[in-house]
């Protein structure tokens, strides 16, 4: 009876999903329209698209198990984040549109070679390189996350759980499109924000209330408590406490947020939507970190941290609201999984053979080939998840900086520095993807456990600002900028 | 809850709110001094 009910709420949220991929593919059918939704989105899509795509599986299994291990610590993740996100829209947002729009830019790639004059593609081929290599280990992490949902919680079995999932992220991705991704990510950012601020709701009453469950943590351990810690005020705790905050920062240049402000249908719905979007992630993060310090009172004990949602719902919550809950687990892993592959296609299809392959090929054939590489990057995808089955949010984390490190020094660097050089920003990105993964293999464990976000980032504006430094910076470029910079006009 | 960590709390909430809240309001006072109605699109596309 309980696998039943749990049956027809997956079913009919997978029903919607798909009428979702149907309702998407009447705008993709050239290549502005699949990456973009034909620039057309307002501004509460945008918001909640951003959000849950930024967020991901970790949020709802990665951030409620840091609630449940290290309690008040993890506040330090809801600063960066929602930081982060209001950075982005007041400062990046409205300048990052009003130049992609004078450029006609449908990718990041697009723009950053349109805005220093790339005739040799370097930031095309350097793209290609860290976004394809990003993606695959973040949409596998994705599946494996699929994969341990459907067997919690219906017990598939593991392998079955990874095809399920795929199979329907890879049908509305492929079959819709970009519109059809970022409505079915307001869906499910919707179905998450409603989750994460729910279930603290009703835990912190089952766990005795606000004052019972808080004396409760400090009988438990009294540092889940302490902003600090249990590292308390020293090196590593520093060290913790600014990784934490560093992940929120790459919401300022990652692709994949980037390309919602592009799809915007006007600057004004980026002026209307940050407000839905700092709301939107504060609920996400207080919500996901109040659950897991309930949890901690609830259920003592728990082998992983990371199982605390999932067994709170069962524990909580009827079974209804049960297939409630593994859905929006799938929310957050699908609205990640299908932003990422279409990412990877737009950067194969548009950035590689439209532009430096295969100039000549027409809107059908692009399209074709988008939906394509969208299905293969998914069966690569496919595969890693299959061979590697542990749940690795320290990979997600890191693809999550790899990413970031490499795009945004550059892009806010391109944004609101006009000497940046053409070579300057080739370099930033190459120091800032490259330190980024030598600092997790040679240098992490010896310095705090520093999360490696912090020296990528550090690296990216060391090589863009050194380089750009000794090399002269296109004047129409400039001039552009200054243009752009104008035309927007102040922030405040 | 101790009152660092309700300070903590105040703080990684207010301070990214305070800032959107902030450009909303500026935004939406350029529109009134411009004379721009609520319905009406500006920017580019």
């Amino acid at each position: 009876m309980t696998s039943a009910v749990i049956i027809a709420v997956l079913v009919g949220y997978l029903v919607v999903l798909l009428a979702i991929g149907f309702w998407g593919s009447r705008e993709s059918k050239d290549v502005k329209g699949y990456y973009l939704a034909g620039k057309r989105l307002p501004s509460w899509v945008i918001a909640f698209s951003s959000n849950a795509t930024g967020e991901s599986a970790w949020l709802l299994l990665g951030l409620t198990g840091m609630g449940y291990a290290i309690g008040v610590h993890a506040f330090w993740v809801i600063l960066g984040e929602v930081l982060g996100v209001a950075l982005a829209w007041v400062f990046v947002a409205r300048p990052f549109k009003e130049l992609t729009d004078r450029y006609d830019a449908i990718t990041v790639p697009d723009y950053l070679t349109a805005r220093f004059r790339d005739t040799r593609h370097l930031f095309r081929m350097v793209s290609a390189v860290v976004i394809l290599s990003m993606v695959m280990a973040y949409v596998a992490a994705q599946l494996t996350a699929s994969g341990k949902a459907f067997d919690t919680f219906l017990g598939t079995g593991y392998t079955a759980g990874v095809w399920i999932g795929l199979a329907i992220v890879l049908f509305y991705t492929a079959v819709g499109g970009f519109k059809a991704v970022a409505y079915s990510d307001l869906l499910q950012g919707v179905l998450m924000l409603g989750c994460l601020v729910t279930l603290p709701l009703v835990a912190i009453p089952a766990a005795g209330g606000w004052s019972g469950t808080m004396a409760a943590l400090e009988a438990v351990d009294p540092n889940l408590l302490k902003p600090m810690g249990a590292f308390g005020l020293s090196v590593a705790g520093v060290a913790s406490a600014a990784g934490f905050v560093a992940i929120g920062f790459a919401f300022l240049g990652s692709p994949q947020l980037l390309v919602r402000f592009m799809s915007a249908r006007d600057r004004r719905e980026i002026e209307d939507g940050g407000l839905w979007a700092v709301l939107c992630v504060i609920g996400f993060d207080v919500g996901a970190v109040l659950a897991g310090m309930a949890g901690r009172v609830l259920l003592p004990g728990l082998g992983d941290a990371e199982t605390v949602l999932p067994e709170m719902a069962h524990m909580l919550f009827p079974a209804f609201f049960t297939g409630v809950f593994l859905v929006v687990v799938l929310a957050a892993i699908m609205s990640t999984a299908d932003s990422l592959l279409i990412l990877a296609s737009s950067v194969v299809v548009r950035d590689v053979v439209q532009n430096v392959f295969r100039p000549e090929a027409g809107e059908r054939t692009l399209t074709l080939l988008g939906k394509g590489i969208t299905v293969a990057m998914g069966g690569a995808a496919l595969v890693l998840a299959l061979t590697e089955v542990r749940m690795i949010f320290w990979f997600v984390l890191f693809a999550w900086s790899g990413i970031a490190a490499a795009f945004t020094p550059v892009v806010l660097c391109s944004l609101f520095w006009k000497r940046t050089t053409r070579a300057g920003a080739v370099a930033g990105m190459v120091g800032g993807f490259v330190a980024t993964v030598a600092w997790v293999v040679f240098f992490k464990e010896r310095f705090w456990d520093l999360y490696e976000m912090i020296p990528g980032f550090a690296a990216g504006f060391a090589c863009t600002i050194a380089v750009s430094l000794v090399t002269t910076p296109d004047p129409d470029a400039v001039r552009e900028l200054e243009e752009a910079r104008a035309a927007v006009g102040p922030v405040f | 809850m101790p009152l660092p960590a309700w300070l903590l709390l105040i703080v990684a909430v207010g301070l990214g709110l305070g800032l959107e809240v902030a450009f909303y309001r500026a935004r939406r006072r350029d529109r009134c001094e411009a004379g721009e109605p609520e319905g009406s699109r500006g920017g580019t596309r």
